[in-house]
Order: C-alpha cells, then sequence, then structure tokens
C-alpha cells in the first residue's frame, strides 16, 4: 500500500492512495495516514482511484478519519472510486458520511477549497 | 488444469495474513477467477482471517482451505485460538451520522451480505472452524 501526500492550499492536503486497502494495507498506513490529517486539522480530499480492493479495515480507516477532522472542523471527501470499491463503500453506506465525488474538482469543492 | 483446491497455513498474524492473501490471489489468477466472485472471496478471506487475528487470540496457526468445485466457492477457516463463534456477532445498523459513527464492526456483516452459507463448528481439535460459501455464478 502506497501513500502520498501534497498540500493543496492553506490546511488543505492531497492524499493519493495506491494499491489494496485492506488489513495488512491499512495496518501499513494507518498511523501516518492519520498524523497527517488530524494533528493539523488538514481538509483533505483523497485519490483513490489506484485502490483496487478495499475492506472494513481500509473503510474503518477512513471513517476513523473523517470523523477526527469533522469534530476538529475539517472535512474528508474522496474521488475517483474504482467500480467494485465503490459497490463495498455502498454496502455500508459510507456515501452518507463522507463524500464520494467522481473528480478531484468535485472534491475539491465538497471540502471548501475553490476550485480556479 | 489448474487446480481448483487451495491449502493455506500460516501465522495467525497481520504479516501471515498478508503473505497468505497474495497466494490466495495467484490461485485465482490460476483458475482465471475475476470480477464481482473474486472480489466477494478475497474479502471473505481478509475478514474471516482479521477476525481471528483480532478475537481469537492467541491463535498461532491458521488454515484456509478454498474450494471452487461446484456452484459454490467454499472457504473453511481453521484455527487454534480461543473459542469464538462469529455468528453470534450481529451486524449493527449501518451509521449515517459522521459524529456518532462507531468505528469498526462492519467486516462480517459484509461477508454475511453475499455468503450463502456462514457456519461454525468447534472442532473436536479445540479448533475453530468458519466455513462461508459464496455463490460463483
Amino acid at each position: 500500500m502506497n501513500m502520498q501526500i501534497a498540500p493543496l492550499a492553506e490546511r488543505h492536503v492531497k492524499v493519493t492512495l495506491a494499491g489494496r486497502l485492506d488489513t495488512p494495507g491499512a495496518d501499513s498506513i494507518e498511523t501516518r495516514f492519520l498524523a497527517s490529517l488530524i494533528p493539523d486539522a488538514n481538509n483533505a480530499i483523497i485519490d483513490m482511484s489506484q485502490v483496487d480492493f478495499i475492506s472494513s479495515m481500509g473503510i474503518r480507516m477512513l471513517v476513523s478519519a473523517a470523523r477526527s477532522l469533522k469534530m476538529r472542523q475539517a472535512l474528508l471527501a474522496m474521488y475517483g472510486v474504482q467500480e467494485q470499491v465503490n459497490q463495498v463503500l455502498e454496502l455500508v453506506a459510507i456515501h452518507q458520511m463522507i463524500p464520494v465525488c467522481k473528480t478531484e474538482a468535485e472534491a475539491q469543492a465538497a471540502v471548501g477549497l475553490r476550485v480556479a | 488444469m489448474a487446480s481448483r483446491l487451495q491449502r493455506l497455513t500460516f501465522p495467525g498474524t497481520t504479516a501471515g495474513l498478508a503473505e497468505a492473501a497474495s497466494r490466495l490471489r495467484s490461485f485465482l489468477d490460476g483458475v482465471a477467477l475475476a470480477g464481482e466472485r473474486r472480489y466477494q472471496i478475497e474479502l471473505a478471506f481478509d475478514e474471516i482471517v482479521s477476525n481471528i487475528i483480532r478475537h481469537g487470540q492467541p491463535a498461532t496457526d491458521v488454515e484456509v482451505v478454498v474450494s471452487l468445485d461446484g456452484p459454490e466457492a467454499v472457504l473453511t477457516f481453521d484455527d487454534d485460538g480461543h473459542s469464538f463463534d462469529p455468528r453470534g456477532h450481529t451486524p449493527r445498523p449501518l451509521d449515517t451520522d459522521l459524529e456518532h459513527a462507531e468505528i469498526g464492526g462492519l467486516g462480517l456483516g459484509l461477508v454475511r451480505r453475499f455468503a450463502t452459507r456462514f457456519d461454525y463448528e468447534r472442532t473436536p481439535r479445540r479448533h475453530n472452524r468458519v466455513t462461508v460459501a459464496i455463490p460463483l455464478s
């Protein structure tokens, strides 16, 4: 599981995940993922286009981050979710808690970043 | 013709799960299984083994047999940890409010969404055995 973080604007970051967000994958990045977002209350957009598998531990990581950010008045949105991954996200109704957008521009708008 | 039966034995740890999941994917590549059913098999594997690792300690070894002979994929999970019947886990209602969302507890409910069989027994060898069946068509 690979993770890259890039600043977009003040208190806004883009996280690109690549690989399998299963139990071992979530375990390998969760500490760094949460540490890069939560303490500074960074609004985050997550590029999911290179994530080809997700299980409940990956979902747990995303919900945990989104909840902690919300408590700090920050937002998290994801975009570019692959079809089979999206089917699993729909089974747990994650869309009711976290914006799942089609494009990066939509995700930026969802976290309050004005698109140029 | 590639065998349609795979036996995986590995330590009940996250590293053991990662290595076994890789071997499972090689097996599924060998039988050319793709798409939604393959995803469900891999998901059941991750969820059940993850559950064993987190709740079945001290499980030292896990053995999983995956059989694709017949209309269903049958996955049998054996571990030597404490007695733990996952059928006692009631799938919880889905969260709609992020602020009060529970973290975790979704895995077994996910498997039950697509499994046609979800059985548990404590074997004479004092092992936990979970059997999950997933339709192949």
